[in-house]
C-alpha cells in the first residue's frame, strides 16, 4: 500500500510542478502585456496621470 | 552552517528597494477608492492569476504547508490536491464567486447589505476583519522566523527583523493600494515561481526520491503516506481540508478581492481555473520541502538539535540555508520575502477597507468623502500593523501554524459559508437566520489552544478538542442556524432573492 501512495504522490508531484512551470512562463509573458494594457488605460482615464486625490477633496 | 553570504544579500536588498520604488511609483494611478481597493476592476486574465497566486502563495503559507509537510509527511499532500480540485470546481461552475462579480460588490459584507441589510453588512464586516486581523496575527512571526533561520542570523535579532519587514510592507502598502499591490504580486510572482521550482529540483537532487520515500517509511510507516491512516490527519480532517479549500478560494475575502477585480465574469472563471495549479502548488512545494527537511535533519540530527517533535516551524527554513548555494538562496530568500509582503499587503488593504467601507462608513450613514475613506483605510493599515506586531510578540501558539490561522478564519468564514450560500442561491434566506449564523460562526474561536486552556481552568475539566472537530461542527452549526432563523423569522418582504445583472439592488 505504501508502494502505491508513493508512486500516486510522486506524479502528483511531478505533474504540479509541470504544470506550475508552464504556468509560470505563460503567466509571465501575458502579465506583462495586461500591466502595460492597464497602465495605458488607466493613464487614459487620469487624463494623462498625475495624483487626483487632491481633487476629489 | 548558513551559506548565505554577501552576495545573497545584495539580491535580496536590491529586490526590496524594487517593490518600495513600485510603491511610490504607483500611487500616481489612484484616483478613488475603487482604484485603491480593487484596481478599478480592469484586471486582465493572465495579471488575475499572478496576482492571486502572489497573493495566495505568501511566505506564511509555505511556513505552516512546510510545518505540515514536517509533520505529516507525505500524507499532508492531501491538503494541496483538496485546494486545488475545489478550486477547479468553482472556476468551472463560478459557485459563489461569479454571482458576486456580476453584483459589483467590492466586499462580501457589502454583498451582505444588498442582500440581508445594513445591519448584517457591519455585524458581518466586523467579525471579517476582527477575524481577518487575528488570522495574520502569527504572520511576522513566522516570516521573522524564516529570515533568522535560513540567514543564519543571531535568534535575538527576530524581533528587529520583524520591526523592519512591517515596516516595509506598511510603506508601500499605504502609498499605492492595490495597483501597487498587482504590480507587485506580478513581480514577486515571477521570482517565486522560478525560486520555488529551483529550490524543489534542488532538494530532490540532493537527497532523492528513493531515500525521501524510505526515510518517511521509516519515521512514520503507511500514515506517513495515507491521509486518512495518518495519525495527524484522519478522515474528519480530510473534509475539513476540502471544506477549507473551497473557503480560501470562493469565501476568503482576500480571493474574492480577486474576482471583484476581475474585468468580466469570463475572466473570473479563467483566472479562478488556472489558479487552481497555484492553490495546489502552493501547498504541495513546502509540504515537499518541509518532509525533506525532516529527512534531511533525521539523517543529520545534530543540524536540528530542537528535535523532530518540536513542531518544526523552523526546519524548512534552516534546511534550506543549509542546502542551498549561494545565489540560489539569495533569489529564493527575495522570493519568499516578496512572498511574504505580497500577502501581508493585500491582507492589510483587505481588512482595513473592509473596516472602512463595511463598519465606520455605514456606521456614519455612507456620508464620507472619498478622500475621508482613502485616509481612514490608510491609517486603519497602520493600525492594524502595529497590533500585528504586538499580537506576535507575546501570543504563544500552542499549535500547527496552519490549525492556528483555520480556526482564526472560522471565526468569520462558518458564518459567512452560510450567509453567501443561502444568500445567493436560496430565496428564502432571511436577516435572522444571517444573524445568527454569523454570531455562532464566532464560537469557533474555542478551538484555539489558550482559549482551551482557558475554558479548562475555569471549569475544571479536560479540554483537548482539534480545529478539525470544532472548525466542522461550528459550520453545520451556523448553517442550521441560517435554515432555522430563516424559516422561523422570515423577512417581510417575502421571496427576495439577488439581482446579479449589475452593480443593483435586491429585489422584493
Amino acid at each position: 500500500m505504501i508502494g502505491f501512495w508513493a508512486t500516486f504522490w510522486g506524479w502528483t508531484l511531478g505533474i504540479s510542478l509541470v504544470l506550475f512551470a508552464v504556468i509560470a512562463v505563460v503567466v509571465t509573458i501575458g502579465g506583462y502585456r495586461d500591466i502595460r494594457t492597464l497602465l495605458a488605460q488607466t493613464g487614459d482615464d487620469d487624463g494623462g496621470g498625475g495624483d487626483n486625490e487632491e481633487a476629489e477633496e | 552552517m548558513s551559506q548565505f553570504a554577501n552576495l545573497d544579500w545584495a539580491i535580496v536588498i536590491l529586490y526590496l528597494l524594487g517593490s518600495a520604488a513600485i510603491g511610490i511609483w504607483s500611487r500616481r494611478y489612484i484616483k478613488d477608492m475603487s482604484d485603491f481597493v480593487v484596481a478599478g476592476r480592469s484586471l486582465k486574465s493572465h495579471l488575475g492569476i499572478a496576482t492571486m497566486i502572489g497573493t495566495e502563495l505568501g511566505l506564511v503559507t509555505v511556513m505552516f504547508a512546510a510545518q505540515k509537510g514536517f509533520t505529516g509527511g507525505f500524507a499532508a499532500f492531501h491538503i494541496a490536491v483538496s485546494a486545488g480540485i475545489v478550486c477547479l470546481v468553482v472556476g468551472w461552475s463560478g459557485f459563489i464567486v461569479v454571482p458576486l462579480r456580476r453584483m459589483g460588490v467590492m466586499t462580501i459584507p457589502e454583498f451582505y447589505e444588498r442582500r440581508f441589510g445594513r445591519g448584517v453588512r457591519i455585524l458581518g464586516g466586523l467579525l471579517l476583519a476582527l477575524s481577518g486581523i487575528l488570522n495574520m496575527g502569527m504572520f511576522l512571526k513566522a516570516g521573522s522566523i524564516f529570515v533568522v533561520e535560513v540567514t543564519g542570523l543571531e535568534g535575538t535579532t527576530i524581533k528587529l527583523v520583524m520591526t523592519a519587514l512591517l515596516a516595509l510592507v506598511l510603506f508601500y502598502t499605504i502609498l499605492g493600494g492595490m495597483f501597487s499591490i498587482v504590480l507587485t504580486d506580478y513581480v514577486q510572482f515571477v521570482v517565486l515561481s522560478v525560486g520555488l521550482i529551483a529550490t524543489t529540483l534542488f532538494a530532490l537532487n540532493e537527497l532523492g526520491w528513493e531515500h525521501i520515500v524510505s526515510g518517511v517509511e521509516a519515521l512514520k510507516g503507511a500514515g506517513g503516506f495515507d491521509p486518512i491512516a495518518s495519525e495527524a490527519f484522519g478522515l474528519d480532517y480530510v473534509i475539513w481540508m476540502i471544506f477549507l479549500g473551497l473557503v480560501s478560494c470562493a469565501i476568503w475575502q482576500t480571493a474574492v478581492m480577486r474576482a471583484c477585480s476581475a474585468r468580466s465574469v469570463e475572466d473570473v472563471k479563467r483566472i479562478y481555473a488556472w489558479s487552481s495549479i497555484g492553490f495546489l502548488i502552493r501547498f504541495l512545494i513546502p509540504n515537499f520541502l518541509g518532509l525533506c527537511a525532516l529527512v534531511y535533519f533525521t539523517d543529520n540530527p545534530g543540524l536540528f538539535p530542537e528535535g523532530l517533535e518540536g513542531g518544526g516551524l523552523k526546519a524548512m527554513p534552516r534546511f534550506l540555508g543549509i542546502l542551498l548555494p549561494s545565489g540560489l538562496l539569495g533569489l529564493v530568500v527575495a522570493g519568499m520575502l516578496a512572498a511574504f509582503m505580497s500577502t501581508h499587503d493585500s491582507y492589510l488593504l483587505c481588512w482595513s477597507s473592509v473596516l472602512t467601507q463595511d463598519v465606520i462608513a455605514p456606521l456614519g450613514g455612507n456620508r464620507m468623502s472619498t478622500a475621508s475613506r482613502l485616509k481612514l483605510t490608510r491609517l486603519l493599515i497602520f493600525a492594524i500593523g502595529i497590533f500585528l506586531l504586538t499580537w506576535s510578540l507575546w501570543y504563544e501558539l500552542g499549535q500547527d501554524l496552519w490549525d492556528y490561522m483555520a480556526i482564526t478564519g472560522a471565526i468569520y468564514f462558518t458564518g459567512a459559508f452560510a450567509l453567501l450560500v443561502a444568500g445567493l442561491y436560496w430565496k428564502h434566506a432571511s436577516r435572522v437566520g444571517a444573524y445568527l449564523a454569523l454570531l455562532v460562526g464566532t464560537s469557533a474561536v474555542v478551538g484555539l489552544k489558550p482559549v482551551q486552556k482557558v475554558i479548562q481552568a475555569s471549569l475544571g475539566i479536560e479540554v483537548e478538542w482539534d480545529a478539525e472537530i470544532i472548525g466542522i461542527s461550528t459550520v453545520a452549526a451556523s448553517t442550521l442556524m441560517m435554515i432555522l432563523g430563516s424559516l422561523l423569522f422570515p423577512d417581510h418582504a417575502a421571496g427576495e432573492s439577488v439581482d446579479e445583472t449589475g452593480p443593483g439592488e435586491v429585489t422584493t
